[in-house]
């Protein structure tokens, strides 16, 4: 039985090290057709690592940097954007990604934030997703102590240290509880970028066309909704448009 | 009004003045091309009290229905003659080649129903093909040779007819309508597209702009669009004319006693501006300097540095904006020479310009981000931006001042292995991945760690679930007393079997233990917890009489072994026994 368990845990093991040593190889191999200036065949080679099983922000950002030496802007901000959803705080892709914002043909400068709002964020974007999870659950075990303490302690003193002890661990609870969940919507929200050169907008999907306008690529957009072929879109100004499906690249899907 | 005091009027005078009701039709023109109007009036001396056209199947309706109506009144020998005219009109062009007829119309006075006669027309062949754009819609047929009357006149207004190449010159066309006669339909007809200019529309929209006087004519005018143009090269540039078709409407008054009526009698004219031609003149080739980019107007240059002092791998920013009134958008803004140590971004490109009559005005700017690499001291000499002034008529050059950096801290490293993709500022690739895999779900995304924060409050409602339901079940005080009591005998009895080695002591607790249980369970109180009372008392609770020789026995076992200690105790042995049988008596006790 042993045997079976540790057999399994080295195939795994070693699986895993074989597809990083692949994904590896042909990261290498990318790199030095990128130093070439070969970048399309850069792109291609780099396209093939997600198949061996592996990725890595800097496979992204790598990616990004071929797509924008080929002039695709749109896939390259696809690229960066992907990267810094694995990695949030990639200076280098953050970098990139404003350098090209600049050659867009839209410039949408994200609507002000609310004083609050944007101290919230903050915070939020202090911690990871996944920080702000172990500490959610930290602190509702810590919480779960306290009052069990409370309860079954005797000494009217201990007592009052416990219920003390239990109230602020339900406050500290509470805020990391909220801060993860909305650091979590942060990352699980959908965007898209505009693949086309020009994509033309709708107020609405249904005949009204009298209000619509032209989004250009590049553009990064929140998905709101779906309906038939059309995404309810929200740019970073707060404007909603209605786009068609096949004119944008979800951020979150394979390419 | 006018109708309603004419048939105050009438009403007056009585309708026998009236004569025989009249209704007719008149054509302009009963032969025509196919591609030309005519114009059909229906016309009847009486007010209808319903008129009906015709169904001008063979035609289209260009214009129509105008109606208009209007009385008369004549003195024709010392007599006194009144008239009245309704008429309806129309503007008509044809469908096809051959006799077309207009079918009668068809008019109910005081309740008879009179009908006009069917009037026929030849149609002959256009002679020449009409122009493409023109006969697609009925409505846009080719003019007929209506001279435009001197009710209304357009003109192009030309700001300057020898501008210079890139000078704005404006183009206004302007319409001039007679005082005192209105407008009922207007349609441009052909819309002038200038041909080598950048052209630039400042108002779509006709704005009046007031009257003026014109050989003794008081006349308004608009301002029905208004262009800035900008010639793109030099030579002779024309302007196609501008084709208007309206319909002007003249009120002619007339005096009849104390009473004025208005006539509106409709008049189709079509306007034109002449061919205008404009002719550019080439920029002076002579003093024309090196860094001339193109620029014609008046202009300023501004240079910005956000700092000349910086720590190196830090942006800096570099703002060139030229303000002004001339040819933006046509000329290039001076780039700075940068030293080659720094990463210099592509320019962010502003523009805020509107169009006016001499050219946009506004200004233009690039903001460029550049990153020294290098500590040291760096000088950005000065941008100059040249620029032809057609008022002076000479060409002139700003110049921005030079600035000296200081870079201090110490050199950036560029990442080293993929060198060569620098340029542009741009952040090179990265020569090392961290693999993750591609489907591995964080887990913090899993359900089991979803669990980990579900089970903690499902564990806190299950604890107060018990308490509650254990305060909602307290035991009864007996029974507490009793619990206790038993909890003292287990005590006892364990006490015991700690001492199987030591049977003086073992036998003290035994007996103690004993004692204490039927206390408890036969609620004896301490007089009575002697053998004869326990037997009696087990007795009252119908205890078979085994069990109780039994415990005698027990008894007697236990005082010999306490007070007698002779022989040997198999204590271990005794224990088990008075367990057994305690257990045993418990149950029948219970019963």
């Amino acid at each position: 039985m042993k045997r079976i368990f540790y057999g399994i845990i080295f195939l795994t093991f070693s699986l895993s090290m074989l597809q990083a040593q692949q994904a590896d190889s042909l990261f290498s191999q990318a790199n030095r057709l990128y130093a070439q200036k070969k970048y399309a065949e850069a792109l291609d080679v780099y396209r093939r690592i997600p198949e061996t099983g592996k990725v890595s922000a800097e496979l992204y950002y790598n990616m990004g940097n071929a797509a924008y030496k080929l002039n695709k802007k749109a896939l390259s901000v696809l690229y960066y954007k992907k990267a810094l959803n694995l990695r949030p705080g990639y200076a280098a892709a953050k970098h990139n990604l404003t350098l090209i914002r600049r050659s867009l043909t839209d410039r949408i400068e994200p609507a002000p934030l609310a004083f609050h709002i944007k101290l919230w964020k903050k915070w939020t974007g202090m911690l990871s997703v996944g920080v702000w999870a172990i500490l959610s659950r930290l602190w509702a075990w810590l919480l779960l102590a306290a009052v069990l303490f409370y309860l079954y302690s005797q000494k009217p003193a201990r007592k009052r240290w416990a219920f003390a002890l239990a109230g602020i661990s339900a406050g500290i609870w509470m805020l990391t509880w909220i801060s993860y969940r909305s650091a979590k919507a942060e990352h699980e929200k959908t965007e898209a970028v505009v693949a086309v050169p020009e994509t033309r907008w709708r107020a609405r999907i249904d005949t009204d066309t009298s209000r619509t306008g032209i989004l250009h690529e590049g553009t990064v957009v929140k998905i709101l909704d779906s309906s038939g072929n059309w995404y309810h879109v929200r740019t970073a100004d707060g404007n909603r448009f209605w786009v068609p499906e096949s004119d944008v690249l979800k951020i979150n899907e394979r390419y | 009004m006018t109708k309603r005091l004419m048939f105050l009027f009438l009403w007056i005078s009585g309708l026998s003045l009236w004569g025989q009701t009249d209704f007719r039709v008149r054509v302009s023109r009963n032969e025509l091309n196919k591609d030309e109007r005519l114009r059909v009036d229906f016309i009847l001396n009486r007010q209808p009290e319903r008129f009906e056209p015709p169904a001008f199947r063979d035609f289209y309706v260009v214009m129509g229905p105008m109606e208009s109506s209007g009385s008369q009144v004549s003195i024709i020998n010392g007599r006194m003659q009144r008239s009245y005219t309704y008429s309806v009109s129309y503007v008509l062009t044809p469908m096809r080649t051959g006799t077309l007829t207009i079918e009668p119309a068809s008019a109910v006075v005081e309740g008879k129903t009179y009908r006009t006669k069917p009037v026929h027309i030849n149609v002959s062949q256009a002679q020449q093909a009409p122009p493409a754009v023109s006969s697609a819609k009925p409505g846009n047929l080719r003019t007929e040779n209506i001279p435009a009357g001197k009710d209304a006149f357009i003109r192009l207004e030309i700001s300057n007819r020898r501008p210079y190449v890139g000078q704005a010159v404006s183009a206004v066309y302007k319409l001039y309508i007679k005082d005192g006669i209105g407008v009922a339909d207007y349609g441009q007809t052909q819309i002038p597209e200038p041909k080598g200019f950048w052209t630039e529309t400042i108002k779509d929209k006709p704005v009046e702009l007031g009257m003026v006087e014109k050989d003794g004519q008081t006349y308004r005018v608009y301002a029905l669009r208004q262009l800035m143009l900008i010639p793109q090269h030099a030579g002779k540039l024309e302007i196609t004319p501008q084709k208007i078709e309206m319909i002007l409407v003249k009120k002619v008054v007339r005096q009849m006693g104390p009473f004025q009526f208005y006539d509106e009698v409709p008049e189709h004219v079509y306007l034109s501006t002449p061919h205008t031609v404009i002719e550019a003149r080439p920029l002076p080739e002579k003093d024309k300097p090196v860094d001339f980019s193109g620029a014609v107007g008046r202009f300023d240059l501004f240079v910005n540095v956000s700092d000349t002092v910086a720590a190196a791998g830090n942006d800096l920013s570099v703002e060139v904006k030229v303000t002004g009134k001339g040819n933006f958008n046509m000329f290039e803004l001076p780039r700075p020479v940068f030293p080659p140590e720094w990463e210099v971004y592509d320019p962010e490109h502003k523009i805020n310009t509107r169009p006016t009559y001499t050219g946009y005005k506004g200004s233009v700017s690039d903001l460029y981000t550049v990153i020294p690499q290098k500590p040291g001291k760096y000088t950005l000499p000065p941008i100059t931006f040249s620029y032809f002034d057609p008022v002076d008529e000479t060409y002139k050059r700003l110049s921005g001042p030079a600035y000296n950096f200081e870079i201090t801290g110490r050199r950036v490293q560029t990442s080293a292995p993929y060198a060569g993709a620098g340029q542009g500022g741009f952040r090179n690739i990265e020569s090392v991945s961290r693999w993750m895999s591609a489907d591995a779900v964080p887990f913090w995304q899993q359900k089991w760690f979803a669990w980990m924060l579900y089970l903690p409050f499902i564990f806190l409602f299950l604890v107060l679930a018990f308490k509650y339901w254990q305060s909602r079940h307290r035991p009864d005080e007996q029974k507490q007393r009793r619990q206790r009591q038993n909890r003292y005998i287990k005590s006892l009895l364990k006490e015991a079997r700690n001492h199987l080695n030591e049977p003086a002591v073992f036998y003290g607790l035994i007996e103690k233990a004993l004692r204490e249980y039927f206390k408890n369970r036969l609620e004896l109180d301490s007089t009575r917890l002697h053998r004869t009372g326990i037997d009696e008392a087990l007795a009252a609770r119908r205890v078979a009489p085994e069990y109780r020789e039994e415990l005698q026995a027990l008894w007697q076992h236990i005082q010999q072994a306490r007070y007698a200690p002779a022989g040997s105790f198999d204590t271990s042995a005794d224990y088990e026994q008075i367990r057994t049988w305690l257990e045993k008596l418990d149950k029948i006790l219970k019963k």
